[in-house]
């Protein structure tokens, strides 16, 4: 094998897009595999991804997926061929390659066992020996052959396929101006798609001017000529039959149209074409027309049937280009809309896209982080120019350009951060095979609906994501939907559902994971979460069920226990918690024992960069992730009382627990004065996402800042609370607080404030007035 | 002034391309102009002189055989030469497309020599032609 050497990071990363686009094409194949007919392009593209990819691994030299790809296109090519039959035990090996694929890749130039692949090779060896060679012997009538002659080995398989099936055969014939060739093309084709399948496109040149070419666009249909003649009506294309229907193959000539259109105008314009479905008052066509700027002359040329110009086609390809890209759909031109589909039209072209190395995101974003702090610097030094007497027009410019700079770098650090988000869609294609896995495994029959794959995320935390939702995933496979038996005889549908929703939500992505399956029971949760120790019997009898619940990812619930009896969900949430906590992200679950469980993930849109409240405590300071914040109040000391040992205020008629971040870290001041002791003001910052909210009891509120998160070093990175450092104005490193731990701190476990806060001056609940200040804080300068 | 030799590259692979392309650079004196698929190389061709057209076979819409069949077809570019390259020599696609009308295939990948050597005997053949 010649897989040594560094593999080359553009390889990798093509190789594994392709890869990607495999996967997916099977994906969808897999959920087409009871349809009466697969989509012939799925499976075209399949083979044609892994013929890149072999094309590819062949010339950096990366022998073994050279080799599997190579078996693979084979096999590919007789499934597309339809020399082998699609069903599951195909879908098995091909799924099987993508595995293997990946980690072939993640193997390349890193030493270790090497990934076997002899056995998969014959399983593929074996699929490609099942395939019949008998050629179908349709005989392809009325056919150019010097168009026959340059179809692919493929396209003529789906000529006669369509032809074998009984469907008609279709040239379209459409001019298109070169400059707008590919949306021309993409607007004509997703119309033509909905009437049937597009063979291929034949281009030829137009003689008569340079920046033109013609088309030639076979096409397998059931549908009539004059229903696809008035659907690309608007884009000046005009429509041939080219075959009569298999039955009638006694007179080729009779009831075809010559390919060449001699029997038809033979160079046939716009217009013509919109007549040529000579239904000739076809109504779609009348609608198109009179929407486009120069409807009238084109109506015009209808009636005229063979008068327009090429100028006159040009205008109307024109036209449709700009309507398709710059206009929002308007009234009767947009007749493609309600077929669906063809509205978005694929402007982006893979070629136009660059693949940028994620450090090399980082570092831009780095710099953009200490130009933030250089911004800040400036911002003191203006308060200090501004303290100087007769500066103030100096001061005045300054602060303008500091707004300028202020505005612009915002707009920088956005741009890089955009650049950084990709698409859930990534994680959710590999989830979709796991699903299929382990449901074919566990013998489920489970049906997986995705939304929101668009759904766009930093890079880091998608990659992150990845094996938390992994892990949801298997549970809600293996725990959560029941067998088949067990459904049945619950009145569901044998077919179990999972639900995978990503969604935006302020700056905030949600991603939720919903099965329809057995549901957690919380009378058995509570029982484990006694005998674990997690929580005294006495106490647990106090707890709601979805405290109860929330014990699912307690550190330790991963009990066999669980996992056997009929509620086992607990495998591993904990770890999916951390994970999830990690990336300043929190975990909720809803349950309905019989019904299901839904499991929802609220993570920030990016890490990279946070805007940040900065506190002081005992001579300490630390940001706050701001999106955690609800608001910072000042209180007096009075107010804070002792509920069962625990510091606690009262928040309009709400009790809620304060932590002291200065205990939680057991800090004390550099000096022990006992100036801060007579401080009778505090501030609480209040934290928390949706129910679960708690006060950080801090001394100081620093103000608002941009920070850039920066991954700790391997010291800190086990010390519960703390999410990352960044740094602020003046060079300083400072530690980012991780909230949803802290929460969690001063709620899961209700035992968790240490005694040795010290008691409130009173014991009563009395109703303390607080002062909100909003989320903003007061900023103090020190 | 000596002006480079224009090569058209149609692959649909970047990191074929970018492979083939360096490597086109480096033997001869060559722009290499790149595109990602049929209809690109449609748009390319009215707007350069190439000395050459290296291009796939196996890629979406418009296929290496309809390309070269296309090229044929062109006042402009019906003489210049075009080779195929293509993983599977023995594939019926590569015939078709020598059937169409391409001058020469090699197979992926290639080496600079094999493909110097292509180009020089394509060069032969043309001269042979004339004469």
């Amino acid at each position: 094998m010649t897989d040594g050497g560094r593999p080359s990071s553009e390889f990798l990363s093509e190789a594994q897009e392709i890869i990607e686009s495999f996967s997916r094409n099977l994906l969808a194949l897999d959920a087409q595999s009871s349809a009466p007919e697969l989509d012939p392009e799925l499976l075209n593209s399949a083979f044609r991804a892994v013929h890149t990819l072999k094309g590819l691994a062949a010339l950096f030299g990366a022998g073994s997926i050279t080799e599997l790809s190579h078996a693979l296109e084979s096999a590919l090519d007789g499934l597309r061929l339809g020399r082998i039959q699609v069903d599951r035990d195909s879908l098995d090996v091909l799924f099987e390659s993508v595995e293997t694929f990946q980690a072939l890749l993640a193997g390349l130039g890193r030493d270790g066992p090497a990934v076997e692949i002899r056995g998969l090779l014959e399983r593929i060896g074996e699929l490609t020996e099942e395939q019949g060679h008998d050629r179908p012997d349709t005989t392809l009538v009325g056919l150019d052959p010097s168009v026959l002659g340059v179809l692919t080995e493929y396209e003529e398989h789906r000529l006669r396929e369509t032809i074998r099936l009984g469907r008609r055969l279709f040239r379209v014939h459409a001019s298109f101006s070169l400059i707008a060739i590919d949306v021309g093309i993409e607007a004509i084709k997703g119309k033509l798609k909905t009437f049937g399948e597009v063979i291929t496109y034949l281009p030829s040149a137009d003689a008569s001017a340079d920046d033109r070419i013609d088309l030639d666009i076979l096409l397998g249909s059931e549908a009539e000529l004059d229903a696809i003649a008035s659907g690309v009506a608007g884009d000046g294309a005009a429509v041939f039959e080219l075959n009569p229907l298999p039955d009638s193959t006694g007179a080729p000539g009779s009831k075809t149209s010559d390919p060449k259109g001699k029997d038809k105008p033979s160079r046939p314009s716009g217009g013509a074409s919109r007549s040529s479905g000579t239904a000739g008052a076809s109504r779609p066509a009348g609608t198109s027309r009179a929407a486009t700027a120069d409807g009238a002359s084109r109506a015009a040329g209808a009636e005229g049937s063979r008068s327009s110009s090429p100028a006159t086609r040009s205008a109307s390809v024109e036209d449709r280009v700009g309507d398709d890209t710059s206009f929002p759909p308007h009234g009767g031109g947009r007749v493609e809309t309600e077929e669906g589909g063809t509205t978005e039209l694929s402007l982006r072209s893979l070629s136009r896209t660059v693949r940028v190395d994620l450090s090399r995101l980082d570092s831009l974003m780095n710099l953009i982080g200490e130009l933030a702090v250089v911004q800040a610097n400036f911002a003191s030094t203006l308060d200090d120019l501004r303290a100087q007497p007769g500066t103030a027009d100096v001061a005045r410019e300054f602060q303008a350009h500091l707004r300028t700079m202020d505005r612009k770098l915002s707009l920088l650090q956005q741009g890089v951060l955009e650049v950084r988000m990709v698409p859930l869609g990534q994680v959710f294609d590999k989830l979709a095979r796991v699903v299929r896995r382990l449901g074919r495994e566990a013998d489920k029959e489970i049906r997986l609906n995705i939304s929101g794959a668009e759904t766009e995320l930093d890079k880091l935390i998608v990659e992150e994501l990845s094996d938390p939702l992994m892990h949801m995933i298997r549970n809600a496979v293996d725990h959560g939907i029941e067998s088949r038996e067990e459904r049945m005889s619950a009145g569901k549908s044998a077919v179990g559902t999972i639900e995978l929703r990503a969604f935006q939500k302020g700056n905030r992505v949600v991603i939720e994971v919903e099965d329809d399956g057995r549901g957690l029971d919380w009378r058995q949760i509570r029982r484990t979460a006694v005998r674990r120790g997690l929580v005294t019997d006495l106490e647990s009898r106090e707890l709601g069920m979805q405290q109860v619940v929330d014990f699912i990812f307690a550190p330790g619930f991963t009990t066999r226990e669980t996992a056997t009896a009929t509620s086992g969900r607990g495998v591993g949430m904990d770890v999916v918690k951390t994970n999830i906590s990690r990336l300043s992200g929190m975990i909720d679950v809803d349950t309905v024992l019989g019904k299901g469980t839904k499991f929802a993930i609220t993570l920030p849109v990016t890490l990279a960069i946070i805007q940040a409240l900065v506190i002081e405590t005992a001579g300490h300071t630390f940001c706050i992730p701001l999106n955690s914040v609800l608001e910072s109040i000042m209180v007096h000391r009075r107010q804070i009382h002792t509920v069962e040992g625990h510091e606690v205020i009262s928040l309009r008629e709400k009790t809620l627990p304060l932590l002291h971040v200065s205990r939680l870290f057991d800090l004390r001041r550099p000096s022990e004065n006992h100036e801060r002791e007579v401080e009778q003001r505090i501030y609480v910052v209040i934290v928390g996402l949706a129910q679960h909210k708690v006060g950080l009891v801090v001394d100081e509120l620093l103000g608002q800042q941009d920070v850039v998160i920066k991954p700790l070093g391997r010291a800190l990175r086990s010390v519960p609370g703390i999410a990352g450092a960044t740094e602020i104005s003046g060079g300083r490193t400072v530690l980012l607080l991780d909230v949803s731990t802290l929460v969690e701190e001063a709620l899961a476990k209700p035992d968790a404030p240490p005694g040795r806060s010290g008691f409130g001056r009173d014991g009563s609940t009395r109703e303390g007035s607080s002062r909100p200040f909003g989320s903003e804080g007061p900023s103090h300068a020190h | 002034m000596v002006t480079a030799e224009q090569v058209l590259l149609v692959e649909d692979s970047s990191a074929v391309r970018d492979f083939v392309s360096a490597m086109l650079e480096a033997v001869g004196d060559y722009e290499v102009v790149e595109v990602g698929n049929g209809f690109d190389a449609l748009r390319a061709l009215p707007r350069g002189n190439y000395a050459f057209i290296v291009s796939d076979v196996n890629m979406p819409d418009v296929n290496g055989i309809e390309l070269t069949r296309f090229v044929r077809q062109s006042p402009r570019h019906k003489r210049t030469p075009i080779i195929i390259i293509s993983t599977d020599a023995a594939h019926p696609d590569v015939q078709r497309a020598l059937a169409a009308g391409a001058n020469a295939f090699l197979p992926k990948p290639f080496t600079a020599e094999q493909f110097l050597a292509t180009v020089a005997s394509i060069r032969d053949a043309a001269n042979r032609s004339v004469e």
